[in-house]
């Protein structure tokens, strides 16, 4: 039941995005913090929030583009992360690298849902238009609450069947893989702060934006180095 | 025109992207934003009513907060229209020319600017702070930072789009929002500066495999992004780039 609860709970937040409001509430150093605050773990909540915050900053919904949907990806990522790094503290470094491509996979099935929503988005317009007689009201306000009950109700059913397929394949996995395979892996989080890194610099298109971004990081490497 | 049109208008923007499609874009969200308009105009005209929800169920696109400036000039133009001073053909293209200016401006100042500057300051004010109380403080005003310009865009849109009608093209350049711009930009290349300096102090600790699985990963990402578009390969790669290197630190 609490499943099926807070879950709807992102659910909602996700239509933020892009469907109503967008007041950057899906942004996953938000959400992880509410995972963090639901299920009383808020430290670790967050930092998986903010290990994956920066790889989808560099997405730019430019017009009708396709973009990975990551921040619905995130909430899943954290909250399965927040579930097993304590019991399985000894992997950590491997439960990183699973919940990372786990998440990218999802990031891409909900952008190919999200495709396909919009297509069926365009029968719901010509039902709006087709309907629009010279004796009745508009409906416009009905076919845009049934688009987004739609939306909601995928990304419902994206969270609860991806956080359970996620909890379904960590279980049998984490019985296989051996603590002393760690050092394998042990660069992984390294790799994706990195890659985040690298994305949001691609955001900033002046090649001399990019040099001052070099010299504040080398400062600032330097700096605390030195202290 | 009345004030509690324009605030239904307003509040009915925040549902402009809600019934996004391919064959319309924003339309269904651009009419039911403007509807109340028509209700005002038309009152219980249904014939009229009607003949305004389809002009306004045409192709229209545009960045969701900037379409204020649309919905303002439109209600400006429905008025001349409804007094017999302007005609449904002008409006009809004043809405399609619109497109370009709505979509590059808003893409550039938000998608581009103020969205990425908001989120790694997150991110580095996350690694600054370590108290949760203060934490929770601090993305309070992380939402603030990226919600002032939001909703002055979307209130002052509707505001000066009203004002101006079909002169709202003159003011819709990039050089009358470069202040945001600029703000922002400084932000976000302060504060992407700041964490990675920060990361590589973290987390590279002078270990020699990890500068390289940071520097190629950083660079590869960048690269990847930036010539080739490629996001996925940008994000798998360095985590391929970082196994290879802890198997080889495994078998040595």
């Amino acid at each position: 039941m609490e499943l099926l609860l807070y879950s709807l709970f992102f659910a909602i937040i996700c239509l933020d995005k892009k469907h109503a409001f967008q007041f950057a509430l899906s942004q996953p150093i938000l959400t992880s913090t509410f995972i963090g605050l639901l299920l009383d773990a808020v430290v670790p909540a967050m930092y998986f929030g903010l290990l994956v915050q920066l790889l989808w900053l560099g997405n730019l919904p430019f017009g009708a583009s396709k973009t990975p949907e990551g921040n619905i990806s995130s909430i899943i990522g954290t909250w399965l992360y927040v579930e097993y790094h304590a019991v399985y503290a000894a992997n950590g470094q491997f439960i990183i690298l699973f919940l990372f491509i786990y998440i990218v996979i999802i990031s891409y099935l909900a952008s190919k849902t999200e495709t396909y929503l919009r297509h069926v988005n365009v029968r719901l317009f010509d039902y709006a238009y087709e309907s629009m007689q010279e004796d009745t009201n508009p409906r416009i306000g009905k076919v845009l609450s049934a688009a987004l009950g739609l939306q909601l109700l995928a990304n419902w059913i994206t969270i609860v069947s991806t956080l359970l397929t996620g909890r379904l394949i960590l279980n049998h996995l984490l019985n296989y893989i051996s603590t002393d395979l760690s050092e394998i892996w042990q660069f992984v989080d390294v790799a994706i702060w990195a890659a985040g890194i690298g994305l949001v610099i691609s955001v900033y298109k002046d090649i001399k934006l990019k040099k001052i971004i070099v010299g504040i990081a080398l400062i600032t490497l330097l700096t605390i180095e030195v202290i | 025109m009345q004030r509690n049109v324009f605030i239904k208008v307003f509040i009915r923007s925040f549902f402009m992207q809600s019934g996004w499609n391919y064959k319309s874009l924003l339309s269904l969200g651009f009419c039911f934003s403007i509807l109340p308009v028509a209700r005002y105009l038309y009152k219980k005209d249904k014939a009229k009513t009607a003949a305004f929800v389809k002009r306004h169920l045409s192709f229209i696109n545009g960045h969701p907060f900037f379409m204020s400036y649309a919905l303002g000039a439109t209600i400006r133009l429905e008025e001349e229209i409804e007094k017999g001073n302007s005609g449904v053909e002008q409006l009809v293209k004043f809405k399609e020319a619109l497109i370009g200016p709505l979509g590059a401006l808003g893409d550039q100042i938000f998608w581009a600017s103020v969205k990425p500057a908001t989120f790694t300051l997150g991110v580095l004010g996350f690694f600054l702070i370590e108290n949760i109380n203060l934490r929770l403080t601090f993305l309070c005003l992380l939402a603030i930072l990226y919600n002032v310009p939001h909703l002055y865009i979307r209130i002052v849109g509707i505001i000066r789009g009203y004002k101006e009608g079909f002169s709202v093209f003159k003011f819709l350049k990039i050089e009358n929002f470069k202040q945001i711009r600029v703000f922002y930009s400084i932000l976000g290349v302060i504060s992407i500066g700041l964490v990675t300096g920060w990361i590589a102090a973290s987390y590279i600790n002078l270990n020699i495999p990890a500068i390289i699985v940071f520097v190629l990963s950083l660079g590869f990402a960048l690269y990847t992004k930036s010539k080739k578009s490629k996001t996925y390969l940008a994000m798998i790669f360095p985590v391929v780039i970082a196994l290879i290197v802890g198997f080889i630190n495994y078998i040595v």
